[in-house]
C-alpha cells in the first residue's frame, strides 16, 4: 500500500524514527531544565538511577563515593535522575560548575579542592598496597561479581525482586545488561572464562582481602583510609545485593571478618541505611526521582 | 576495463560459484590442519606463545610472565612459537599444553602447574604478604596492562613513533590492533579516559610498585614470589620495548624498577641473549 509516494512499511520506519528522536530530544531538554539548585561549595553527586532495593546504591561506585563524603564529612547533595557524565560513566560530581567523572578521579579532585586526605596516616608502602587492593577490587573482583549476577542463570530469581521492571520489561533489561557485561568483560579478558573459572578467580580475591584485613578495625589499621570506601562499596554489592548467591555464602562461611568489617562500617557511616533503601518501610527519597518504569523512563521529565 | 566488465557480467554465476568453492576449500583445509595435533614429549609443559621479541624474550607481558614462572618453578618445559595462529580456547595468545590437556590464561596456567608439579613458590611468605602480592598482581595484569597497551597501540602512533618497524608488524595490522585495544579498553573502563588521565593513572600504578618494592631485592624480600613474574612481565615491556615513548619517560622516573628488571633478568634468564632477536637482526636460538 502506498501513501504519498511511500509504502506503508517506509511510513512505519519513518514514524518510529521520528518518535525516538522526539523522545530523546525531550529527555535531553527536560534534564537540562531540571538541574538541581545546588549551593556553592556543596558537592552534587549524580547517582546511578536512584536508590537501590536493599542497598543505598545499585552500583558499588556511588557507594564508594558517598562513603568517602560521609567519612570526610564533606557537604553534598544527591541527584538521582540518572544523568550520565560526558564519558558515559556514572557516578560523577559537579562542584562549583566543574564536572568530574569516574569515582576515583572525583575523590582525587575533592582531596585537592577541600584539602582532605584520608591516607595521610599511611606510610608510602601502605599507600602502595592500598592502591594495589583498589585495583584488585575495582578492576577484577567487580567484574567477577557482575558476571556471577548477570551471566549465571541460577541467579535470575534473585534479580527479579530487585528490578522495578516486570514480565517482558525485566527480560529485555536482563538481556541488555547481560549483553553489555559480556561485551565489556570479553574485551577486559575475564569474560573469556567460564562462569565457574570466574568463581575461582573471585574466591582468590575475596581470600586476599580477608587475609590482609585480618582482625584490624579498618583495612589499613586503626583509622579509615580511602581503600575502606572502595571495599565497603564492593562488600555492599557482594553481601547485600548478591545475597543468596554462592559468593555471599562463601564469604560468610569462610571469611567472616569481612562481614563483621562491613557491619562496623555500615553502623559507623550509614546509620540511616534503612531510610535509603526502597525495600524499607521507612524509605525517604533524599533527592530527585528514584524510580522509573520501562519505556516511560525515556519520555517522562 | 570494459572487457573485464563484460567478462564479469557474462560469467557472474561461475565466478560466484568458484568463490564459494574456494572459501569452502580454504575452511576445510584449515580445519584439517588444526585437527592434526602435534605430538609433544610426555610430562613436559608446552608453552605456546608468539615469537621472540627484539630486546626482551616476548612482546607480550603474559608470555614473559609465564615463561619466567616456569623457569622459577624449575619444571620441564618447551616453547612453541605458534600462538599467532594457534590461539587458546579463550582466544588469547599465551597458553600451555601438558600431556594433551590445554590450559588458557597465564594465572590458570600457573595454578595448574602448581597442582601438577606440587609447586608453591609463595608458601614461606606470611598470609598478609601473600595477600598484598595478589593485589599487586591484579593491579599489574588488570590495570597497568591497559595503560601500556593504550600507549603502545594508540598513543605512540599518534606521537609519530614507528611502532610498525619496531615491533615488526605490518602497518595495517598495527591500525587494526589499535582499534581493537581502543574498543576493549573502552569496555574495561581505562579507555574512556583522556591520554592525560591514562598518563596519570599509569604513573600512579608505577609509583605504587616503586614504593612497594623500595630497596628490596624482589617484591616480598630476598626471595622471588609468583607475583614477581607478573610485575617483571609488565615492566619488561616498559624497560625494553618502549622506544623513548611517553610511557618510557614515566617509567624512568622510578629507577628502582629498572634495577629490579635487570635483577630478574640476571636471576632467571641467564640465556637472555639467545632468547631475543637483537632488534630483528638475527633469529633467537632458544
Amino acid at each position: 500500500m502506498y501513501v504519498a509516494g511511500m509504502s506503508s512499511w517506509t511510513w512505519v520506519c519513518v514514524m518510529g524514527g521520528a518518535l525516538v528522536c522526539v523522545g530523546v530530544v525531550t529527555r535531553i531538554v527536560c534534564r537540562q531544565r531540571r538541574r538541581l539548585p545546588v549551593p556553592r561549595d556543596v558537592v552534587l553527586v549524580h547517582h546511578f538511577f536512584g536508590r537501590g532495593w536493599k542497598v543505598p546504591s545499585k552500583s558499588p561506585f556511588p557507594m564508594k563515593l558517598e562513603t568517602f563524603l560521609r567519612i570526610t564529612k564533606t557537604p553534598y547533595m544527591n541527584d538521582h535522575s540518572g544523568r550520565m557524565s560526558a564519558k558515559g560513566k556514572t557516578p560523577w560530581i559537579e562542584y562549583n560548575d566543574t564536572q568530574v567523572s569516574d569515582s576515583q578521579f572525583c575523590i582525587e579532585f575533592l582531596k585537592k579542592k577541600k584539602g582532605i586526605d584520608l591516607n595521610r596516616g599511611l606510610s608510602e608502602q601502605q599507600k602502595a598496597i592500598a592502591r594495589a587492593f583498589l585495583k584488585l577490587i575495582e578492576e577484577n573482583l567487580y567484574w567477577a561479581l557482575c558476571i556471577e549476577l548477570f551471566c549465571n542463570e541460577a541467579n535470575i530469581p534473585l534479580l527479579k525482586p530487585m528490578s522495578p521492571l516486570k514480565g517482558l520489561g525485566f527480560w529485555l533489561y536482563y538481556w541488555f545488561v547481560k549483553r553489555s557485561i559480556k561485551s565489556a568483560t570479553w574485551g577486559h579478558g575475564i569474560g573469556r572464562h567460564s562462569v565457574e573459572d570466574v568463581w575461582t578467580i573471585a574466591q582468590a580475591d575475596i581470600q586476599a582481602l580477608s587475609q590482609y584485613l585480618g582482625q584490624k578495625k579498618y583495612f589499613m589499621g586503626e583509622e579509615p583510609a580511602e581503600i575502606d570506601c572502595t571495599l565497603f562499596g564492593m562488600l555492599s554489592f557482594l553481601l547485600v545485593t548478591m545475597q543468596g548467591t554462592r559468593y555471599e555464602s562463601f564469604t560468610k562461611q569462610n571469611h567472616a571478618n569481612l562481614v563483621t568489617y562491613f557491619q562496623r562500617m555500615k553502623s559507623s557511616y550509614w546509620p540511616d541505611w534503612d531510610t535509603l533503601i526502597t525495600a524499607s518501610e521507612s524509605f525517604q527519597n533524599d533527592q530527585g526521582p528514584t524510580h522509573y518504569s520501562g519505556l516511560s523512563f525515556i519520555l517522562t521529565c | 576495463m570494459d572487457s573485464i566488465k563484460d567478462f564479469v557480467k557474462t560469467y557472474s554465476r561461475e565466478i560466484c560459484i568458484s568463490a564459494a568453492v574456494g572459501v569452502a576449500l580454504v575452511t576445510i583445509i584449515k580445519r584439517r590442519k588444526k585437527r592434526i595435533k602435534k605430538v609433544y614429549p610426555a610430562n613436559t609443559v608446552v608453552h605456546h606463545q608468539i615469537g621472540r621479541g627484539p630486546h626482551a624474550p616476548s612482546l607480550t607481558p603474559f608470555a614473559l610472565k609465564l615463561e619466567t614462572y616456569l623457569r622459577m618453578a624449575k619444571v620441564p618445559f618447551m616453547n612453541e612459537f605458534d600462538s599467532s595462529t594457534n590461539r587458546s580456547s579463550k582466544g588469547k595468545m599465551t597458553w600451555i599444553e601438558y600431556n594433551g590437556e590445554e590450559i588458557a590464561d597465564s594465572e590458570f596456567c600457573m595454578q595448574y602447574v602448581n597442582r601438577k608439579f606440587n609447586v608453591d613458590l609463595d608458601k614461606d611468605f606470611s598470609e598478609e604478604d601473600q595477600a598484598a602480592a595478589r593485589a599487586i598482581q591484579r593491579m599489574v595484569d588488570e590495570h597497568l596492562y591497559w595503560t601500556v597497551a593504550l600507549y603502545r597501540w594508540v598513543y605512540d602512533l599518534q606521537h609519530g613513533i614507528d611502532v610498525s618497524t619496531q615491533l615488526k608488524i605490518p602497518w595495517p595490522f598495527v591500525r587494526l590492533l589499535g582499534n581493537m585495544v581502543k574498543k576493549q579498553s573502552y569496555g574495561q573502563g581505562v579507555g574512556r579516559h583522556s591520554e592525560a588521565e591514562v598518563h596519570q593513572v599509569m604513573e600512579e600504578d608505577l609509583q605504587a610498585l616503586s614504593k612497594f618494592l623500595g630497596k628490596k631485592k624482589f617484591l616480598l624480600g630476598e626471595r622471588a614470589c609468583s607475583a614477581d613474574c607478573s610485575v617483571f612481565g609488565m615492566l619488561g615491556q616498559l624497560h625494553w620495548h618502549s622506544y623513548g615513548s611517553e610511557a618510557a619517560k614515566i617509567y624512568k622516573k622510578y629507577p628502582n624498577l629498572g634495577d629490579y628488571c635487570e635483577r630478574m633478568k640476571e636471576e632467571f634468564w641467564p640465556d637472555w641473549d639467545d632468547c631475543i632477536t637483537h632488534g630483528w637482526t638475527r633469529e633467537a636460538t632458544k
